[in-house]
């Protein structure tokens, strides 16, 4: 955590598949995601559409394939607000916003860490099981999200950048 | 003697019981009701039940501020928890889902009959197939648009655009899960009572029910708010009762310091407060007889009857002679009183055969006060009075205007231009000087009613002010009727004449377009094979909509759903807040929100002519009610006038003297109207009895100037009693000018100012005419 909060920016190409009991196959979504300190986040997907979504404090813009946006608070979508917290926090090495949101069990090694965060909120943990975010040293490698009905999500951060 | 001992004795206890009655027996009522128009037409009465019943007047607005959004968010849902739970409301909303689990259940069964996105091509293989990329692309999204749970069930998503249709357009900002302001720094809840507007004790009821569920939640730091037309009411009776209660208080008081002060006699003081006691209680009981219950405000303005019903006995104290017997005295003055009596009441008597409760109880009162306080003293207060009784005067004012020489000429002519000034400023204002807007009545200040109008345009509550109503035999063809005028409002909106609109068949259409919803879900063969080909090539599994196909098999033969199976559920309460059975019809209500041309939309609506559809437009409406009213008020005061000219020349019987009398109040009633328009107030029908009491009681100081009393001695006691009776009633009415309540307020005004003018005219112009023959005059 303490080589973490060290990280000003971070960011790259991702690839997310989403495995959905409805679903025959996974869903593959790919695009580039940037942090940058303290609570900046902006995720770009490239496929299958252009839209991005951009965090910054507590407010999300979306922008969609057709140029329309929406800004919305992210503290309505609690899936959402845990996902950014997981991912902006870990990075921030925010222990304190991560204390507050989450359960924390940080485990394996400096090369190959890992930290499982189950959310405090009952009805949060009504949809989200957990979120595992791996890192090897000061970078973020992949974030999954576990939901409560089987659904998961696998975000794997493919050529981390400083 | 003795007789008359023995009707005052009789009188005495006459007036013990009466008070007694209108301490027990007498019920006062105080909401603002009773000081509208009573409704003429079907289309007025249902005016005025919408005013005061319909949805829109039970609806609160409730803010919560001054905590961290967290703290607030949670209270918000908590409060609305509790509010749900006391039974008291049809609907509370915060921003959280508002369906229960039963209810959702049944809803979803029933969404492919709810859901005004339902039609045949719904489930082509091409809407199919579109329905189901849309779905993907959702699933996509790291933001969630919808409980993945029902996907399987309706990949069509119904239940969305069924709920999505429930919701009105002007959204409030969404935070945490509730609603909140623009600024994000107080949360709001909207709560519709199931009692109506107009039930003031219910709705106090529940304003206490939601100060208990803010409660105190630890830091006592939150800064509850309450707004719309119940909170008004019960604020307006909180008002109407404590000025009523201070105003009267004080007016008694100074009443009895002047009286004190004048005749310096405790006996005199609680002998001349007999009349006053005699007339409310004659009053009270008057109103109650005739109208089951007496208006608060009628209470306060009788209680100032007291400034003119004290004058009667001043006016004998003032004509007893030393040794004189009481009796005889007061023989030599009773036609006089009776006179004055007799002409002011019957200028209250123009205004009694008037359809306005307030108005009618107001005159009702005043005729009943005042001739009894005048009776009183005749029949009664002699045998209380000692056999030849002096009260004592303060004599260096009534020495000083007995040796006071006639006014000259040039008072005369000053008090006569000054007259004419205000007349020719009266005549030549070219606008009207007429206040004619209800709301005027009220004593919420403006600044609080803008409050309330743009806490409700957030939130999109309907506009109080209008209203659309379509009649039918029964509740399906008033939705139908409904459901086709929808049709007709829908381009209104969008060309912006109105922001939006509401109605029962929103939230449960006719059975009829149930129907044909049904009608247009394809068989389950035919399903099958388009979803088949939807399905292909895309990510889904095959199988995965299995539940999907079942619900809208299951969909084809369902019963409509009607009003009474959704009886005790949210949606039902919302239905039936606007589909109403009323006299053995039905009526369902169309709310407007955000109207913003109200000529167009009458015009617009009426362009086809439209059996059984009413558009309320409250304000215009409530407008003519009040303008038509106060016209045939004004009439009726014309009348008035001349019926108490002709009383006087018949009593007087002396065209000269008539005018003597009637000319001060003439004058002073043009200044005292010249006055207010000058002080930026609007004449409403309340400054038109206002100023019918002016001109009765200028008469009386008429009469009295004018009486030619034989004795230098008695002109000065006749006018010690008259400033005495000048200043207390200027003083009472002055104290009614302080209230809050603008008909108090109005009134007080106008009799102060036109009291006053009255006095003066008076003193200058009613100089006595000399009497041919008899010295005696009346």
């Amino acid at each position: 955590m303490q080589k973490l909060s060290e990280v000003r920016a971070a960011g790259g190409n991702f690839t997310e598949r989403k495995y959905l009991a409805i679903l025959g196959e996974p869903l593959i979504l790919k695009g580039r995601v940037r942090y940058r300190a303290p609570d900046y986040i902006r995720k770009e997907y490239d496929d299958p559409d252009s839209e991005s979504y951009e965090v910054r404090g507590n407010n999300l813009t979306i922008e969609y394939p057709d140029g329309r946006r929406r800004d919305l608070s992210i503290d309505e979508h609690p899936v959402l607000r845990a996902f950014v917290e997981s991912y902006r926090s870990t990075l921030a090495g925010d222990l304190e916003t991560l204390n507050r949101h989450f359960e924390l069990d940080l485990g394996g090694s400096m090369d190959a860490w890992q930290l499982r965060l189950t959310p405090h909120d009952a009805e949060l943990a009504e949809y989200l099981s957990a979120v595992v975010v791996r890192g090897r040293r000061g970078t973020v490698t992949s974030v999954e999200t576990l939901e409560a009905n089987g659904d998961r999500s696998v975000m794997m951060l493919e050529s981390p950048s400083e | 003697m003795n007789r008359q001992r023995l009707a005052a004795g009789a009188w005495l206890a006459g007036l013990a019981a009466a008070i007694l009655w209108a301490l027990f027996q007498t019920t006062v009522r105080d909401d603002m009701a009773s000081f509208m128009p009573r409704a003429a037409t079907p289309e007025q009465r249902l005016l005025m039940n919408e005013l005061r019943a319909g949805p829109v007047a039970r609806l609160t607005v409730i803010t919560l501020g001054g905590a961290s959004q967290e703290i607030l968010a949670e209270l918000s849902k908590r409060v609305a928890a509790r509010l749900r739970a006391s039974g008291l409301f049809v609907r509370v909303a915060n921003g959280e889902q508002l369906l229960d689990d039963a209810e959702r259940e049944r809803l979803f069964r029933y969404r492919y009959l709810l859901s005004p996105a339902v039609r045949a091509e719904r489930f082509s293989v091409e809407s199919l197939r579109q329905a189901l990329d849309q779905r993907l692309r959702e699933l996509a999204s790291p933001v969630p648009s919808f409980d993945r749970r029902w996907l399987a069930q309706d990949p069509t998503a119904e239940m969305r655009a069924m709920m999505n249709a429930w919701r009105g357009p002007a959204q409030p900002r969404s935070l945490r899960g509730v609603w909140f302001d623009v600024e994000g720094q107080r949360a709001l809840l909207l709560a519709q009572t199931r009692a109506p507007g107009f039930d003031l004790d219910a709705q106090q009821r529940a304003q206490q029910t939601i100060r208990d569920a803010v409660g105190d939640p630890g830091d006592g730091a939150v800064a509850l708010s309450m707004s719309g037309p119940g909170v008004f009411a019960v604020m307006s009776r909180e008002v109407i009762r404590a000025d009523t209660r201070r105003l009267g208080i004080i007016a008694a008081v100074i009443a009895i310091v002047i009286l004190l002060l004048s005749y310096r006699s405790m006996g005199l003081l609680l002998i001349g407060g007999l009349p006053l006691l005699s007339a409310v209680a004659a009053g009270v009981i008057a109103v109650d007889l005739l109208f089951g219950a007496i208006h608060g405000i009628v209470l306060a303005f009788g209680v100032t009857v007291i400034g003119v019903a004290i004058d009667y006995p001043i006016h004998l104290f003032s004509h007893l002679n030393a040794g004189e017997p009481v009796r005889r005295s007061l023989a030599a003055i009773w036609p006089t009183i009776r006179l004055g009596a007799i002409t002011t009441a019957m200028g209250y008597l123009a205004m009694s055969g008037t359809d306005f409760p307030g108005l009618m109880q107001f005159a009702t009162f005043a005729i009943a006060g005042l001739l009894t306080a005048a009776a009183y003293t005749r029949w009664g207060l002699a045998g209380l009075l000692p056999e030849r009784y002096v009260p004592k005067h303060s004599s260096a004012l009534a020495e000083w205007y007995a040796r006071w020489p006639q006014p000259g000429m040039a008072w005369v002519a000053l008090l006569v231009l000054t007259g004419a000034a205000a007349l020719v400023f009266l005549v030549s204002r070219d606008h009207a000087p007429w206040q004619d807007d209800i709301a005027a009545l009220s004593p919420i200040p403006e600044s609080v009613m803008a409050r309330d109008r743009e806490l409700h345009a957030g939130l999109g509550v309907p506009d109080t002010n209008h209203v659309l109503l379509v009649k039918a035999p029964d509740a399906q063809a008033a939705l139908r009727a409904s459901e086709a005028l929808a049709d007709r409002l829908r381009p209104l909106v969008a060309q912006g004449v109105i922001a939006s609109f509401d109605f029962a068949a929103r939230y449960l259409p006719s059975a009829r377009i149930q129907r044909q919803r049904q009608r247009s879900l394809p068989e389950p063969a035919r399903l099958h094979e388009n979803l088949r080909q939807a399905l292909a090539g895309t990510h889904f599994k095959p199988g995965a909509f299995v539940p999907f196909e079942k619900a809208l098999a299951a969909a084809r033969t369902l019963a409509p759903l009607l009003p009474r199976d959704l009886e005790g559920t949210s949606l039902g309460l919302r239905v039936q807040s606007t589909l109403l059975s009323v006299d053995g019809g039905w009526v369902a209500l169309i709310t407007l929100s955000g109207v913003k041309d109200a000529k167009a939309l009458g015009s617009r609506l009426y362009r086809h002519g439209n059996q059984g559809l009413i558009h309320l437009d409250l304000k215009r409406d409530t407008r003519g009610l009040m303008t038509g009213f106060r016209e045939h008020a004004s009439v009726r005061v014309l009348w008035g006038v001349l019926a108490i000219a002709l009383v006087l020349w018949l009593g007087l019987g002396s065209a000269r003297r008539t005018f003597v009398v009637l000319l001060p109040g003439f004058i002073a009633v043009t200044i005292d109207m010249a006055i207010l328009l000058l002080t930026g107030e609007l004449l409403s029908l309340f400054h038109l009895v206002s100023l019918l009491l002016v001109v009765g009681i200028s008469i009386d100081y008429g009469l009295f100037f004018s009486r030619g009393d034989g004795d230098a001695g008695m002109v000065g006691r006749t006018f010690h009693g008259l400033t005495v009776c000048v200043l207390s009633t200027v003083s009472v009415f002055g104290i009614l000018a302080t209230s809050r309540l603008p008909v108090l307020h109005a009134i007080g005004t106008t009799v102060a100012v036109g009291v006053a003018a009255s006095f003066l005219a008076a003193l200058v112009l009613a100089r006595p005419v000399p009497v041919r023959g008899s010295s005696k005059s009346t």
